[in-house]
């Protein structure tokens, strides 16, 4: 890992804090909603269930079907499907993650294989856990670089 | 001092040029992501067909009417239409059948009136369809109609006195009832095309196919960033 020549500057250092912070919040919504999107889709997959809102059997309730011919989901009750809901809600929580990943990245002026590894936090149950704890590390030994 | 170099300077270098060509083909793979999920995204409604059922009830061909514009594998034609009563005294207009000939639609129309076959309370088959909104006579010839409204023919074969009547008209569906009623190989059997169901939007794959998108410029960007660091580091600038 060659070091960046020209790193960030002093008048950076309030951006790169609230970077930091947004990376950490951004990393740890996106993991829990990351491992809630596999147990939905376990039992969406597994158990043959789909987690429901506002069905006529209730406020929340867990919906069995069967499968159609191409493997869609047939013979639920009306109503919105909170497996797809917390879906499309992790696709955009992972937008917001890559640009907390993009942000905290230009700003520091890290090379290009940390972006994909924290990227990848994103979509790798658990990983962004990890990859939260030691680039905050880095990020805070950077800053502390920068401040001196 | 030494000279700066510009950022396509930079981006012209063997290195950018190849990083430039990996960023499109990431960028082309991301839209034809974004193409297949929105692809998957308008899922065509299974067509309706409506359904056909037996409903008893008491016709009466002494008066018949014919409906203009009524389209049959494509023809235009016309429709007969007679007044019927159904089990509980209400009035149903009944479409007897389709002609593609006005000429023809006048002379069956008379034959139907003044043939002397008596009709009595017996089980049809047909399809209940909704009624048009009515439309003045444009004709010279008063029992032309425009539109199939219920409540108009209503008026029109009982001018005096007041009936009960239902929402819908009834269409006959086999060639055994048309001909009880119009004769032998006189009319079509009327046929109602399947309704299209209307659209159904998968909108997990709709929200990927936007995601996609941005992803995809995303990649160009990044490009672009990282030229730009690259630049920054030969220039030895400061950072801002």
């Amino acid at each position: 890992m060659t070091p960046a020549p020209t790193g960030p500057n002093a008048a950076q250092i309030p951006s790169i804090r609230s970077a930091i912070k947004f990376f950490r919040v951004t990393s740890y919504i996106t993991g829990v909603v990351l491992l809630l999107v596999m147990i939905l889709w376990a039992v969406r997959r597994g158990f043959g269930y789909e987690l429901m809102a506002l069905t006529d059997q209730g406020l929340i309730t867990l919906e069995p079907f069967t499968s159609g011919p191409d493997g869609e989901i047939i013979g639920l009750p009306a109503g919105i499907s909170l497996t797809t809901a917390i879906l499309i809600v992790h696709g955009w929580l992972y937008v917001a993650y890559l640009f907390a990943d993009f942000r905290l990245w230009t700003l520091l002026r890290w090379n290009f294989g940390r972006f994909t590894l924290i990227a990848a936090g994103g979509v790798v149950p658990f990983l962004s856990f990890f990859t939260e704890r030691h680039f905050t590390k880095v990020a805070k030994a950077d800053l502390a670089k920068v401040a001196e | 001092m030494t000279q700066k170099v510009s950022f396509w300077q930079v981006a012209r270098t063997a290195r950018w040029v190849g990083a430039f060509l990996l960023a499109l083909a990431l960028a082309a793979g991301f839209s034809w992501l974004g193409k297949w999920q929105l692809e998957r995204t308008f899922i065509p409604g299974v067509p309706v067909q409506l359904p056909i059922e037996q409903v008893n009830l008491t016709p009466d061909p002494s008066e018949v009417f014919i409906i203009k514009n009524r389209f049959q594998a494509g023809e235009n034609g016309y429709w007969l239409v007679c007044d019927s009563t159904t089990e509980t005294g209400e009035a149903l207009p009944l479409a007897l059948g389709w002609v593609k000939d006005l000429e023809q639609a006048k002379a069956l129309r008379l034959e139907i009136q003044e043939s002397i076959q008596i009709q009595s309370l017996r089980e049809f088959t047909g399809i209940q369809l909704s009624p048009e909104a009515p439309e003045r006579i444009r004709e010279s010839e008063v029992f032309l109609l425009e539109t199939m409204s219920p409540a108009q023919l209503a008026n029109l074969f009982s001018p005096n006195q007041p009936r009960a009547m239902a929402s819908n008209f009834f269409a006959l569906q086999t060639t055994k009832d048309v001909a009880s009623i119009a004769g032998q190989d006189a009319l079509q059997v009327i046929y109602i095309e399947p309704g299209k169901g209307g659209i159904e939007i998968n909108w997990l794959t709709a929200f990927y196919a936007i995601e996609w998108i941005v992803f995809s410029g995303f990649a160009i960007f990044l490009w672009w960033r990282l030229v730009r660091d690259d630049q920054i580091r030969i220039n030895g600038e400061k950072v801002n």
